[in-house]
């Protein structure tokens, strides 16, 4: 299979470093356009879909590679490897900050420095470590998915319906960002909020970047601390904007944040 | 208010604030980073909080947690992205803990530069829908499980037809090779005419319980197992026009060979292909007209045509005519079954040969043929 069809592997810009986007859960490559044209003039633009989103090769879903934030990271080393990069510079939002440090610590001689927007080792409570949710809550968001209860009544109606002789019922009410199939997007939110990767992080030796909103839900104000705590080498950004998604919701703002970052690395 | 509400009331103008305050749906706006700024009487109701407290808290926190970090990572990024979330199934988190179900509309409402100014939300209660959604998906489960089921039985009657067909075989040869004996032996030419009778009879069983058989072997996945070999076709193919005219004495049956070598392939399946499409022909074309027959053999290519007059089949019956069980309706089939095109079209299928028909007024016409190269030696 080619990695590079699998994962939807995007290339652009103009320069010789490399800048490596990767999404976080929920979303695709989409997730980046506000942030990577400040850079296609000096750097190699890559962007992709993890497998199961967006427009990578859903065939290619493989459920027990996949329930490891590993094997996602595989993909990524794969990725590197297949377009011969080294030097490169990972901005991962979300799961994929974590995604990124598995990747970083398998394969060191690839990655220069890791940026992780709204990152979490570990998105439940576990004693004195406030990851921002309770066992019980994540549980509730998995059984909702489980059941249908959430999500989108366009990934709802075909999977009722399973009607492949009326594909118009699905594809109308279809979004043309962040696809995703709804048993994929399932077992992504069981591997993304059950993982616990705390013990990784003090594995992380290249310069990293830590941009925390002020008001995430999703990862809170105190994870990202946390996280700059245990990572010897990391900077710690903590921004204005609120929310989960600030390259969406203040993407000048991630921009500047990044290239001041990038400055110091280069 | 005063007692002459009613009066002030037909004096009212309908207006919009009216309208959002007191409308059957939520009505929510929020700010370009999702902080709550309007929110009417409904969803108040709904959430069993005054709407003053409602306003400053983020929209995804009166969400029970699911649709909390589903618009999180989910619709808020499409919002910025596409500008809009339609019918998104979420549950409101009340304060008194419970959930209640709705479906979730929402737009960003974009400046003249395109940059966000506010996000609205319209919240549509959902509880019924959720029942008649988990309804369908209880139904479609016991439909899925009922399928199964059904297979399965279909399989043991499969399995049974074939069990049958297999254990009649034996005792109806003992008939066979009996009467046989009684042939020779017997002096009397009315016994010997009985005992003929018998003969024919149990070998037309014969033919019944074969196809019956092929049938089950086809339906349970063996399919029909050729014994591939350098066959003599000619006279094979000769000795079928015999038989048949033996059982059609009155029909008359043109036809012409052409095989000189022999033809590599299961020489007893084609003779049951021929003989069920002869047969075929002979029940069901004119009786006043010949039936034409035809066996070209050149190189690997091999071919075999049948015709007869008479009434053309319609198209549509064309379309269904080598699917089992299929019988002409006016008429008893002559094997009885309408298993007889089904297998030759198997058979055929199993040499990797085509078998087609045609249909007009002139004739109808029964025409395969194979590749011979093709069947591995």
């Amino acid at each position: 299979m080619d990695i590079l069809k699998k994962n939807n592997v995007v290339v652009k810009g103009r320069g010789s470093r490399t800048l490596l986007f990767s999404h976080g859960f929920g979303c695709d490559q989409n997730m980046w356009r506000y942030v990577t044209p400040a850079f296609e003039d000096d750097y190699k633009i890559i962007l992709f879909d993890h497998v199961g989103a967006g427009r990578s090769d859903l065939s290619a879903y493989d459920k027990e590679k996949y329930s490891h934030l590993e094997g996602y990271a595989e993909d990524i080393v794969q990725i590197c490897e297949t377009l011969e990069l080294s030097d490169v510079i990972f901005v991962g939002h979300s799961v994929s900050s974590m995604i990124g440090a598995l990747a970083a610590i398998a394969a060191p001689e690839r990655f220069r420095a890791l940026i992780m927007v709204g990152p979490s080792p570990c998105y439940i409570n576990d004693g004195d470590y406030n990851g921002g949710f309770s066992k019980e809550e994540i549980l509730e968001l998995l059984d909702s998915l489980d059941s249908n209860h959430l999500g989108w009544s366009s990934s709802m109606a075909p999977v009722i319906m399973g009607n492949a002789n009326r594909p118009e019922l699905g594809q109308e009410l279809t979004n043309s960002f962040c696809q995703t199939d709804p048993d994929i997007a399932k077992h992504f939110a069981r591997t993304t909020f059950l993982t616990d990767k705390r013990d990784i992080l003090d594995r992380i030796n290249i310069p990293t970047l830590i941009l925390q909103c002020s008001d995430d839900v999703i990862a809170p104000l105190n994870v990202g601390i946390y996280t700059h705590d245990k990572i010897a080498n990391s900077t710690l950004t903590i921004m204005k904007a609120t929310g989960h998604c600030p390259n969406l919701s203040a993407p000048k703002e991630t921009i500047d944040a990044i290239k001041a970052f990038l400055l110091d690395v280069n | 208010m005063s007692t002459n509400k009613s009066y002030i009331h037909k004096e009212q103008v309908e207006n919009f604030q009216d309208l959002m305050d007191h409308a059957l749906c939520g009505y929510a706006t929020t700010d370009t980073q999702g902080v709550i700024i309007l929110a009417n009487n409904k969803l108040a109701d709904w959430l069993q909080i005054p709407i003053e407290e409602i306003k400053g808290r983020k929209f995804s926190d009166i969400l029970a947690v699911g649709g909390r970090i589903y618009y999180e990572t989910h619709l808020g990024p499409l919002l910025r992205m596409q500008g809009h979330v339609d019918e998104v199934a979420v549950q409101l988190l009340a304060k008194n803990g419970d959930r209640f179900p709705v479906l979730l509309n929402a737009y960003e409402r974009r400046d003249e530069q395109g940059q966000p100014m506010f996000i609205r939300l319209l919240i549509i209660k959902a509880t019924d829908r959720l029942k008649y959604e988990a309804n369908i998906q209880e139904e479609k489960r016991r439909l899925a499980s009922e399928i199964l089921d059904q297979r399965d039985r279909i399989k043991l009657r499969d399995q049974l037809i074939a069990i049958l067909g297999h254990d009649l075989r034996n005792p109806l040869s003992s008939i066979i090779s009996g009467t046989d004996f009684l042939q020779q032996s017997l002096q009397n030419e009315t016994d010997k005419l009985l005992v003929n009778i018998v003969q024919r009879s149990a070998n037309r069983m014969s033919e019944l319980i074969n196809n019956i058989m092929d049938f089950a072997r086809t339906r349970l996945g063996t399919g029909i197992v050729l014994e591939l070999s350098d066959a003599k076709l000619q006279p094979m193919l000769q000795h079928i026009v015999q038989e048949l005219h033996v059982q059609f004495p009155k029909r008359q049956i043109n036809f012409q060979f052409h095989i000189d070598e022999p033809v590599f392939c299961d020489g007893s399946r084609i003779c049951q292909l021929f003989s069920n499409l002869l047969a075929n022909a002979l029940t069901h074309g004119d009786a006043s007209a010949p039936v034409e027959v035809q066996a070209i053999h050149q190189k690997h290519h091999f071919e075999l045509s049948i015709s007869n007059q008479g009434t053309p089949i319609p198209q549509n019956m064309i379309d269904h005519i080598f699917e089992p069980f299929t019988r002409e309706k006016t008429r008893p089939s002559h094997n009885g079954l309408g298993l007889g095109l089904y297998i030759a079209s198997q058979i055929s299928h199993a040499h990797q040969g085509t078998l087609i028909c045609t249909s007009t007024v002139e004739k109808t016409v029964f025409l395969f043929q194979m590749d011979t190269s093709l069947l591995k030696k």
